[in-house]
């Protein structure tokens, strides 16, 4: 085997042996996390901090991210129905497809942009900076102080947040099926009121949360592992991004097809 | 007491401590000199568990740091108090927070006696008024007086310091200097010091380790070190002066 092979299959091997270390590391740090949760409550200022941040502050984005999307929604599917005479179904299209999907979705790619890159970049630099050793060294456990309010804030704000976005996903399409295709509120309402289920809401909602998991996860684990200075920590920001995106739509498929 | 019985370290192949014997007693003053790149650092991490050795033991108190559970580590390393070459303060907490966080964890004090000893320790650094500062608007040296006093505020059996008076001018430089040797004379608290300042470690240390190309070729005090004949030792005393 000549030596450029040998180099090949010793980078794919390496790669994939890496892949399985990030994977286990993600994991073993979540349990860790949701071990810690029974220190919320003497941490509860630092869960409802980066609560704030995570959920508050990404408020504006997601709401300007999913009107649009309803309302490009509305639009796209309006037009198509209004062929067939049936764009008073419109309302159904929304409601079930920002329930089930866009919602949810849409939520967890801002928060993983925003939040989760804050996330990764804050360890990372806490990291190379020697502040998470300085922890250790005062017997404070790092999982408990930084990651743990880190995974309860975002399991408890992006699911408001996805309900939030998927509330004004419903209103911007209405006002499009009111505007350009003539449909009353009320039809629009009544409609995406019958057409929607329960088990629509629930698979939403768990995409939610699990979501949340992925990304808090993904970014703790990628900040905490940074190493060699600051361009250690744009490299683990980056894959924080790229494998929460990554993974969030990989499970998206897993859970629609577990529910559906 | 601190045992360090044949540690060995690489990192990627690369070999940083190659058999590490070191003896440290109760109440001691120890300082670990050696040229930069020369594996101080990193010796001192596996002292307090940061790091753990490739091969050999550490031993705090006849309790092996290698083999302790993560809850017993956290145990042992309340006896300890850190100062870090980087300073190593948490940049999100203000100078009150970062030297009150040990005591803010780990006992039921009220918020003025915290209050009380934060400002105790800070005027032992001499450093006051700046309690609500945030560690991104202080110099170097400040930041390196605070981590000395985030480091003795729970009045530790044990102190490491990395570099601690680097980045310090020599007034305040000798007053960290004096603080170790009083918190020896008055704690019998036991020192770890990294340093290349050979002239400081001279006079605060009981004893001196020289440590080179990953081994520690020479332990002896003050006056013994001025005068060895190690080669590497006689190249730091020349240029020292």
């Amino acid at each position: 085997m000549n030596s450029r092979a040998t180099s090949f299959l010793g980078r794919t091997g390496t790669g994939i042996l890496n892949g399985f270390a990030g994977a286990g590391g993600t994991i073993c740090l979540l349990g860790k996390g949701i071990y810690w949760c029974k220190a919320s409550i003497p941490n509860r200022s630092k869960i409802v901090h980066q609560m704030d941040v995570a959920g508050v502050g990404s408020l504006p984005v997601v709401s300007l991210v999913a009107i649009f999307s309803g309302m490009v929604l509305s639009l796209q599917t309006g037009i198509e129905l209004s062929h067939f005479h049936i764009e008073e179904m419109v309302g159904s299209i929304v409601s079930v497809s920002m329930f089930r999907e866009m919602g949810p979705v849409i939520s967890a790619i801002i928060v993983a942009g925003r939040v989760g890159a804050a996330m990764a970049a804050e360890l990372g630099t806490m990291r190379v900076s020697e502040e998470i050793d300085a922890l250790e060294t005062m017997s404070i456990n790092p999982v408990r102080f930084l990651i743990m309010p880190r995974l309860a804030a975002l399991v408890l704000m992006l699911p408001v947040l996805t309900v939030f976005g998927i509330l004004i996903g419903i209103f911007g399409g209405a006002v499009i099926a009111k505007n350009i295709m003539n449909v009353d509120y009320q039809v629009f309402l009544q409609n995406g009121i019958d057409f929607l289920h329960y088990k629509d809401i629930f698979s939403g909602m768990t995409k939610s949360v699990v979501f949340a998991f992925l990304i808090a996860g993904i970014s703790c684990y990628q900040g905490m592992n940074a190493a060699g200075g600051a361009e250690g920590v744009g490299k683990a920001t980056i894959r924080a991004v790229v494998l929460s995106f990554l993974f969030v739509l990989i499970f998206d498929y897993f859970l629609t097809r577990f529910f559906y | 007491m601190i045992e360090i019985v044949d540690i060995w370290k690489s990192f990627s192949r690369k070999k940083i401590l190659c058999g590490v014997n070191l003896s440290i007693s109760d109440g001691e003053i120890m300082v670990i000199i050696g040229g930069s790149g020369a594996g101080k650092t990193v010796l001192l991490k596996h002292i307090i568990g940061l790091l753990k050795p490739d091969r050999g033991q550490i031993f705090i108190n006849s309790i092996s740091l290698s083999t302790a559970a993560t809850s017993h580590l956290e145990k042992i390393r309340k006896q300890f108090g850190m100062v870090f070459q980087s300073s190593a303060l948490l940049n999100s907490l203000t100078v009150w927070e970062n030297v009150a966080l040990p005591l803010i964890e780990h006992t039921n004090m009220s918020t003025e006696e915290i209050g009380k000893l934060v400002s105790e320790k800070l005027n032992l650094v001499q450093l006051h008024g700046i309690e609500r500062e945030m560690p991104a608007n202080l110099s170097g040296g400040m930041k390196k007086r605070i981590a000395v006093a985030r480091a003795i505020i729970r009045n530790p059996a044990i102190i490491l310091y990395d570099e601690p008076t680097s980045g310090l001018d020599p007034v305040t430089g000798h007053s960290i200097e004096n603080l170790i040797v009083d918190l020896k004379r008055n704690l019998n608290v036991t020192s770890v010091i990294v340093t290349h300042d050979i002239e400081g470690a001279c006079r605060m240390a009981d004893r001196i380790a020289m440590l080179l190309h990953g081994e520690i070729v020479e332990v002896g005090t003050p006056s013994e070190t001025r005068k060895s004949s190690n080669p590497a030792i006689r190249q730091f005393l020349q240029y020292e002066k």
